[in-house]
C-alpha cells in the first residue's frame, strides 16, 4: 500500500508551497485518480512519490517503508508513464524497451509482446524520432509496464490518443489493477477517471479539495432528479422529476409516450467545478 | 552483468547515430594517413629529433655515447603515442559526455532515475563500452603507425585503463552541464590542460611536478615505452591505478549528486 501523509513541497524554500497537507492512500488492486488542472500540483506529488523530488515535509511510504529509506532495488517494483514522452529517439521502439528491460533485476515482459498490446508492433523497428506524438505516448506507457510493476504511476496516459487506442490503453490499465497493482493515475480527463478509478482526489491550488469514490462524490454532489424524454404531438420534449416525487414520475411514465429516461447524476467535471469553486467565477 | 552488456549494446547503437562518433572515427583514419604519408621522419636540421635536448657543440668536440647505441626513432612514429593518448583514449571522454547530455536533453534521465539502475551500473556500462572502443582505436593507430611488434600484453590493459579513466572523468564533468554548447566550450579547455604533458614528451627537460600529476602524463610516457622499448616503471603503474580509483570515486559522487538524485534534472 502507498501512503501519503501531510505532504508539503516548497520549490524555492521561501514558504510558498506548491502542494500543502496532501494525504491519501492507494491500496493494491485499486486505481487512485489524482485530478486537477495544469499547475494544480499533480506532477509535484507524483515526483515526490517516485523519489524524483526530495520529500521535504510529511511522509510517503510503501508498505510502511519511507520513501527516504528506499534502496535502488525498490525501483524494480515501480513503473512510471510520464506525461511528456522521454525516449531514446535514435533507438527503435523495440530497442528502447530492450534498453529499459536491461535495467531491471526482475523478470520482464518481452518487448514485442508489449508493443503488440499498445498497437506498435508494425513500428517496432522504426526509430522513435519517426514516431508521432501518440506513438511515443504509447511507447512510454508500454515501458512503464515492462517490469510488471507493483506500483504504477500514470500521468495522462491517454493524452493525444485516438479513441480506439485510448480504449486499449484503458483495458491495459484495468489489467494492471486486476493483477493487483496499486495504480496512481494523474489526469485532467474526468471521463477516464470516472471509467477507471476506485477513488479520486480533486487537487486545486496545491490542496486536495475532495477525496472519495466517484459514486460517493456523485451521490454527494449530484442532483436527485430524473429527466424523461417523451413524444407529444409528434414533437420530442423533456421533463425533469425530483426523485422524491415517485408518484408523479410513475403516473407520467404510464400516460406519456416515453423515449428515454436518465438519472441526473453529476459528472466528475461538474463536481470538480463545484468543490473547487470554479463555477462561481464562471 | 547481463544487464550491463545489454546496456552497452544499446549505447553502441546510439553511438552509431551520433555525429561526434563518426567525426572521431574519421579523425582516426586521417591520423593514420598523416603519420604514414605526411609527417616527416626527421624534423630537425641539427640531426634526428629523438626527444633529447639539442646542443650546438664546437666543431672540434667529440661525442661519447655512454649507453647502448640505438637507432633514432623517426619523428612520425615517435608522435604516435601522442595521437593514441589524445585521440583514441579521449573517445570516452567526449562520447560518454555526448550520450549523457542527449539523455538530459531527451529527458530519458528521468526514466533512468526511477529505474533500479544506480550510479555504478550506469558508469560501468558506459565505461566498459568506451574502454573497448578506445582500446580498438588505440590498437588501430599503433598497428598502422608503429607496427605489430610491441608488447600487447601491456598495451591493451594500458589503453583499456587509460580510456576508462578519461571516460569516468568525462562523465563526472558532464553531470555539471545541461546543454551541449556550454559543455563543449569548457570541455575544450579541460582537454587542453589534459594535453599539457605533450610539452614534457617533446621536451623531456621540462617535467614540473604539476604536469606529472595530470592523468595523461603516466599514460603518455607508458605508451612511449610500450611502443619503442623500455619497461614501465612502478611509479607509472601506481599513478595510473590511483587515477582509476580517483576517477571512479569522483564519477560516482558526481553521478549521485547531479544526475541520479536531486531536483536539478527535472
Amino acid at each position: 500500500m502507498i501512503k501519503v501523509k501531510n505532504v508539503y513541497h516548497d520549490y524555492e524554500g521561501k514558504g510558498k508551497f506548491a502542494v500543502s497537507d496532501i494525504s491519501f492512500s492507494v491500496e493494491p488492486g485499486k486505481i487512485f485518480g489524482f485530478l486537477g488542472p495544469s499547475g494544480a500540483g499533480k506532477s509535484t506529488i507524483q515526483n515526490i512519490m517516485t523519489g524524483l523530488l526530495p520529500l521535504q515535509r510529511g511522509e510517503v511510504s510503501y508498505n510502511g517503508i519511507s520513501v527516504r529509506e528506499l534502496r535502488t532495488d525498490f525501483f524494480n517494483q515501480i513503473g512510471v508513464s510520464f506525461e511528456h514522452p522521454n525516449l531514446y529517439t535514435t533507438l527503435t521502439g523495440f530497442e528502447n524497451l530492450k534498453y529499459f528491460a536491461a535495467l531491471f533485476s526482475v523478470p520482464t515482459i518481452a518487448p514485442m509482446e508489449l508493443l503488440e498490446r499498445v498497437g506498435l508492433r508494425d513500428a517496432a523497428k522504426k526509430r522513435v524520432s519517426e514516431y508521432s506524438k501518440g506513438m511515443k505516448q504509447r511507447l512510454t506507457f508500454a515501458r512503464a509496464l515492462i517490469n510488471k510493476p507493483k506500483y504504477l504511476f500514470l500521468d495522462e496516459p491517454t493524452s493525444g490518443l485516438d479513441p480506439k487506442t485510448a480504449m486499449s490503453v484503458r483495458d491495459l490499465i484495468m489489467e494492471q489493477k486486476n493483477r493487483g497493482a496499486a495504480v496512481f493515475l494523474t489526469t485532467h480527463n474526468m471521463e477516464l477517471a470516472d471509467a477507471l478509478c476506485d477513488e479520486v482526489a480533486f487537487i486545486y491550488g496545491g490542496i486536495i479539495a475532495a477525496c472519495d469514490s466517484p459514486d460517493a462524490l456523485k451521490l454527494k454532489y449530484g442532483k436527485r432528479e430524473v429527466k424523461v424524454l417523451f413524444r407529444e404531438n409528434g414533437e420530442e420534449k423533456t421533463k425533469t422529476f425530483d426523485m422524491n416525487n415517485r408518484d408523479g414520475l410513475s403516473s407520467f411514465i404510464q400516460s406519456a409516450d416515453i423515449i428515454k429516461i436518465h438519472s441526473q447524476e453529476a459528472t466528475l467535471e461538474e463536481i470538480f467545478l463545484k468543490v473547487t469553486g470554479k463555477e462561481l467565477s464562471a | 552483468m547481463n544487464g550491463i552488456f545489454a546496456l552497452c549494446v544499446q549505447d553502441f547503437k546510439r553511438l552509431l547515430t551520433n555525429a561526434l562518433f563518426w567525426v572521431l572515427t574519421v579523425t582516426l583514419v586521417i591520423i593514420i594517413l598523416v603519420v604514414n604519408f605526411a609527417l616527416p621522419g626527421e624534423v630537425s636540421a641539427r640531426g634526428d629529433f629523438d626527444g633529447a635536448v639539442s646542443l650546438i657543440l664546437p666543431v672540434s668536440a667529440t661525442i661519447e655515447v655512454l649507453g647502448e647505441v640505438t637507432e633514432p626513432i623517426p619523428f612520425n612514429k615517435r608522435i604516435t603515442p601522442v595521437f593514441v593518448c589524445f585521440e583514441a583514449l579521449i573517445t570516452g571522454f567526449l562520447l560518454g559526455g555526448a550520450l549523457m547530455l542527449a539523455e538530459k536533453e531527451e529527458e530519458t534521465v528521468r526514466a533512468l532515475r526511477i529505474a533500479p539502475m544506480g550510479a555504478i551500473k550506469y558508469l560501468l556500462s558506459k565505461t566498459l563500452l568506451f574502454a573497448v572502443i578506445g582500446t580498438i582505436y588505440a590498437s588501430l593507430i599503433t598497428v598502422f603507425c608503429v607496427g605489430v611488434f610491441i608488447s600487447w600484453l601491456i598495451f591493451i590493459p594500458l589503453a583499456f585503463l587509460g580510456t576508462a579513466i578519461m571516460t569516468l572523468i568525462g562523465l563526472a564533468y558532464t553531470t555539471l552541464f545541461r546543454d551541449m554548447s556550454s559543455w563543449f566550450f569548457s570541455l575544450v579547455i579541460l582537454l587542453c590542460v589534459n594535453m599539457l604533458p605533450i610539452i614534457s614528451y617533446m621536451s623531456p627537460s621540462y617535467m614540473p611536478l604539476w604536469i606529472k600529476l595530470l592523468p595523461s602524463f603516466p599514460i603518455l610516457f607508458s605508451f612511449e615505452k610500450v611502443m619503442f622499448g623500455g619497461s614501465i616503471d612502478l611509479t607509472a603503474v601506481l599513478y595510473i591505478s590511483a587515477w582509476v580509483v580517483i576517477a571512479s570515486a569522483i564519477a560516482y559522487l558526481m553521478m549521485q549528486k547531479n544526475f541520479l538524485k536531486g531536483a536539478k534534472n527535472l
